[in-house]
Formats: structure tokens, sequence, C-alpha cells
């Protein structure tokens, strides 16, 4: 008597493809002003390694069960391109949070060093101005005016933002 | 950056001045902020010296491996001393500009 096996759709090497592009693409929701970025880095890490779980199970499903799932191409073919998009997924993730420890960076309570850096008119900028304890570095946009005796109040605070630079 | 531009006024009226730094030249800020709009200050630190002073050195970081600083804001009072600091983990997540506004509002 002729034994029926059942064939199955392999939909894992497929759904490791979806999976992989969604992960590339989340890359996308950086580059927009949106709240809960912190999360997508994770998202995106966490697709990755599903569609690379599924990739294996479709490629594993394909040889150890050709008679059922079939697809020994398709689906090495396609756990392949899934490898990929995870590599890019793993090389922004890494590439992105490779920062240097800055152990020695001011904490909380501690003074921040004293610097004198020129802006973008060459003119020269000492962070004492900036907070108002020396004279100069009134003219730059954003003084704070007193409404009602016109006089110029030095910030109460100043808020330094250090960033990686034009790219 | 772009979220402290669009809250310029609240950190005026939370009485805090904000200040960019990074080894860009003085041009090139100026490049920068006529293509987006900044208004606030942005100092220029080419050798690095500031950003080394704050241990924010990022050896090769930058574009064709220039040594540039990693993000980071600091919060400074009138006395000079630190009140908040942020570190990113991931330079691909931006700052919250309502996150420094709340620390700024804290500051009396």
């Amino acid at each position: 008597m002729a034994e029926i096996i059942e064939r199955r759709r392999n939909w894992a090497p497929w759904l490791a493809l979806l999976l992989g592009a969604v992960a590339v693409l989340s890359n996308a929701g950086f580059f927009v002003s949106m709240p809960g970025q912190g999360a997508l880095v994770w998202l995106g890490l966490a697709l990755a390694i599903a569609a690379l779980v599924y990739a294996v199970l479709g490629v594993v499903r394909a040889f150890r069960q050709p008679q059922v799932y079939g697809g020994k191409v398709s689906s090495s073919i396609l756990g392949l391109v899934a490898l990929f998009l995870c590599a890019f997924v793993g090389f922004a993730f890494f590439g992105a949070r490779a920062l240097p420890a800055s152990a020695g960076a001011p904490k909380v309570g501690q003074k921040a060093p004293d610097f004198t850096l020129a802006d973008s008119n060459g003119a020269q900028v000492s962070l004492e101005q900036l907070l108002g304890k020396a004279p100069g570095a009134q003219a730059t946009v954003f003084t704070n005016t007193n409404v009602t005796s016109g006089t110029v109040v030095p910030p109460k605070a100043v808020l330094l933002v250090f960033y990686r630079g034009y790219w | 950056m772009r979220g402290i531009q669009k809250n310029l006024k609240e950190f005026e009226a939370a009485g805090v001045r904000p200040v960019a730094i990074s080894v860009d030249t003085p041009e090139q800020s100026r490049k920068l902020a006529s293509k987006t709009g900044y208004t606030f200050p942005m100092l220029s630190d080419p050798t690095a010296e500031t950003i080394r002073r704050y241990d924010l050195l990022h050896k090769g970081g930058g574009m064709e491996g220039a040594d540039v600083s990693r993000p980071a804001e600091f919060l400074v009072d009138s006395s000079g001393t630190v009140r908040w600091v942020n570190f990113t983990e991931d330079i691909r997540v931006r700052a919250r500009a309502d996150a420094m506004l709340a620390a700024a509002k804290e500051i009396k």
C-alpha cells in the first residue's frame, strides 16, 4: 500500500525574508523625529534574530524532510538573503553602539571644565561668558532680556550639546 | 538638535541657553546652521581639545575616520556645576529635547 505523504508548504524561509526585511527597514525610524527610538533598537535586533531562526528552520525542514517540505534550493537561497539582511542589522547595531566609555566625563555635582572656543562667526567664547560670569557672549541669539527692565539677565544654566559634526 | 531648535522658546523660558560643540570649523557650522535653521550658538573645537577634556573623544568615529565627539549633553548651572548629564548609547537614537527641558526646569 502506498504511503501518502502529506506535503506541507515550507513557509519558514519566506517568513525569515519578511522579518529580515522589516528589521532592515525599521532603521528608517531613526531618521524621523519619533518617540520610542530606544525600543526600536531592540525591536530591530529581535526581528533579525527571529529571521535567522526561521531561516535555519526552513533549511533544516527542506533537507531533513524533503518529501514533506521540499524546497532545498529555494530555502537555501532565501536563507542566504535573510542572513545578509540580518548581517546588515547586526553591523548597524554594533556600529552605532561602538562608543567610548567616557568614564572621565564630568559627573553631576562636578565642575564643568572651562573652555574658550570660536563661534560660527569666529569670535572667541568661553564657558564663563556663556554663563554670564564674564563680560561678552551676550550678543549671540538668545539673550535673556528682562521684559520689564530691559536688562540682560544671565541664564540659569547652559546646555552643552556635544555632537559628532556635519555629515 | 532639531528638537532643541523647535523648543528654543521653552528653553529660553526656563532660563537655559543651548550651546552646541563639535569638531566642525566655524565655516562648517555656518553651513549647517543655514541648512537647518539652527540659531543657537555652535562652537568649534577642531583640535578636539575641549572634547578630550570632557572625555568625549570618539577616535575614528567620524567620516573618513576623523576623530569626533561622541554625542552627549551637559546641563551646567550658573556656578559652573554639572546638574544633568545624558550620554547616548546608540548614535541612531536622537536625544529628546523634552528630557533636557524637564532637567532644565529642575534648576532653580
